[in-house]
């Protein structure tokens, strides 16, 4: 990175408004060119002040800046999704792999859980025996409604 | 008298030895007109039914409401950890609401259509696996009765002793013995009154809602041994031995389609058995080797459990069966 592009972003690093990999570009470059570090501890202590200062009346052009500013965030999240293409392409092929074998495990993990919570392998005895006293009040000539099926339940 | 005249005394003497007070027709329609007993009275009572064991007597104490044709609404008194069960029964559908727990649960009516069949095929086991006799009478609550006996053929069987009311045929008194002679269950009228007659929808109240027929509560369908094969994918495990008397009454294809369960009767008692894909059960009991087979066994209340892995598969046996008949049992299946 140069110090033109350093500049340029120095607004949006400091508002964290920056994507990870400029952020780190900016930082390096910030370590070793004190020219860029200087503008850059100046508009942190602008930004400081500003902060503090609450302004009554703005200043005329004011929301004419305000405007401005705001088609650069849209500009930022584009630049997000340049930058994600970028990391892809220069990512290293063992990346890539990790990053697909990731992606399938938990696309297989998905398919299989639902049949796991249908089909429980781990079963309480009582609910058999819920159906055992049922059976034994239907069908046997000595038993009428009993109390047996609360009892399990309790 | 002449020879004919004494043989025929005789011969009637006998008669009157074997069947003490009446014949075994007439002592057959008393018992199946106490079947439908239930479905033909308008009664309100209050009944205790007490369940004897080696160490404790376990009573509960119910309210019991009676409309004809087919409604029965059952609420517990005592003891207090099932006060408010109230189960409502309208021939079809029978809808149970546990309060305390906010619980409704649909099943099959046990006086519906199908039920009534299924009842109607235990009785002729009966017939077939005891003797009925009718005793002395006797009055229950102030209303006279039939005491009629159910000795088993096999000695291994209970034996149970029924006091039937004369007007109405419904049920005052029931006692369930052990083959040892011990009373193991009473169930007992202290208060009744017959032709009293209640709002349905008032007696509804006491559920908060009725959850509609679904898939999930929707009554089972019963199948015989071939039906059932037909609606499974994989082999079917059926014992080849069980206890003398006991017939097969009903399979069941289990809500998850993966649990089958078949119904044993001998008329009184019943055995259940249950199998499905191996099943890792939540049991406290350690298990038992018994030849090949690792076994757990539960006693329970109501019958006793043997759990055991066979192939892939988990079965559960229930009823009541000591262990070495269950065992017996698990080593039969094929």
């Amino acid at each position: 990175m140069n110090c033109n592009q350093c500049k340029n972003n120095l607004s949006a690093y400091i508002d964290e408004e920056v994507n990870f990999l400029n952020g780190w570009r900016i930082k390096k470059h910030l370590k070793t060119c004190p020219e860029c570090k200087k503008e850059w501890i100046k508009l942190k202590n602008i930004r400081k002040i500003s902060k503090v200062v609450l302004l009554k009346n703005p200043e005329p052009d004011f929301y004419k800046r305000l405007k401005e500013r705001l088609p650069r965030k849209e500009k930022i999240s584009r630049s997000k999704i340049v930058n994600l293409k970028t990391i892809w392409i220069t990512l290293p092929l063992p990346g890539k792999a990790a990053f697909v074998a990731g992606l399938a495990i938990v696309l297989f993990l998905s398919l299989i859980y639902p049949r796991f919570l249908l089909v429980p392998n781990t079963l309480s005895i009582e609910q058999f025996e819920e159906e055992y006293l049922r059976s034994r009040e239907m069908l046997s000539f000595a038993e009428g409604p009993t109390p047996s099926i609360i009892l399990v339940q309790e | 008298m002449n020879k004919l005249g004494k043989i025929f005394i005789i011969s009637f003497a006998i008669i009157l030895f074997v069947t003490p007070f009446s014949s075994g027709s007439e002592i057959e329609n008393i018992l199946r007109a106490s079947l439908d007993a239930p479905s033909q009275v308008n009664l309100e009572g209050i009944r205790e039914e007490k369940i004897f064991t080696s160490k404790l007597t376990h009573t509960f104490v119910s309210k019991v409401i009676y409309q004809k044709p087919n409604f029965i609404y059952l609420e517990y008194i005592n003891p207090s950890q099932i006060t408010g069960r109230v189960l409502i029964d309208d021939g079809e559908k029978r809808i149970e609401y546990l309060p305390k727990i906010k619980k409704t649960k649909t099943l099959l009516s046990p006086t519906s259509l199908q039920a009534e069949k299924r009842k109607e095929k235990t009785f002729q086991v009966l017939l077939q696996n005891f003797l009925i006799s009718q005793l002395s009478p006797e009055k229950i609550l102030e209303r006279e009765t039939y005491v009629i006996f159910l000795s088993p053929k096999n000695p291994n069987n209970p034996s149970v002793k029924i006091w039937l009311d004369k007007e109405t045929y419904f049920t005052l008194k029931k006692e369930k013995y052990t083959p040892q002679g011990k009373l193991i269950s009473l169930l007992i009228y202290k208060e009744i009154q017959f032709n009293k007659s209640f709002s349905q929808e008032m007696l509804y109240r006491k559920i908060p809602k009725i959850p509609p027929i679904t898939k999930k509560n929707i009554p089972s369908i019963f199948y015989d041994l071939e039906q059932l094969k037909d609606q499974i994918n994989f082999s079917l495990s059926l014992p080849q031995c069980f206890p003398p008397d006991y017939i097969f009454q009903e399979a069941e294809l289990m809500r998850d389609n993966k649990t089958i369960k078949l119904a044993y009767t001998n008329g009184i008692q019943i055995m259940v058995f249950f199998q499905r894909p191996h099943t890792n059960l939540m049991m406290q009991q350690h298990p038992i080797e018994f030849g090949d087979v690792k076994v757990r066994f539960r006693e329970g209340l109501f019958g006793n459990t043997l759990v055991w892995n066979k192939e892939n598969r988990t079965f559960i046996l229930m009823g009541e069966l000591n262990l070495e008949e269950m065992v017996k049992i698990a080593h039969s299946m094929k």
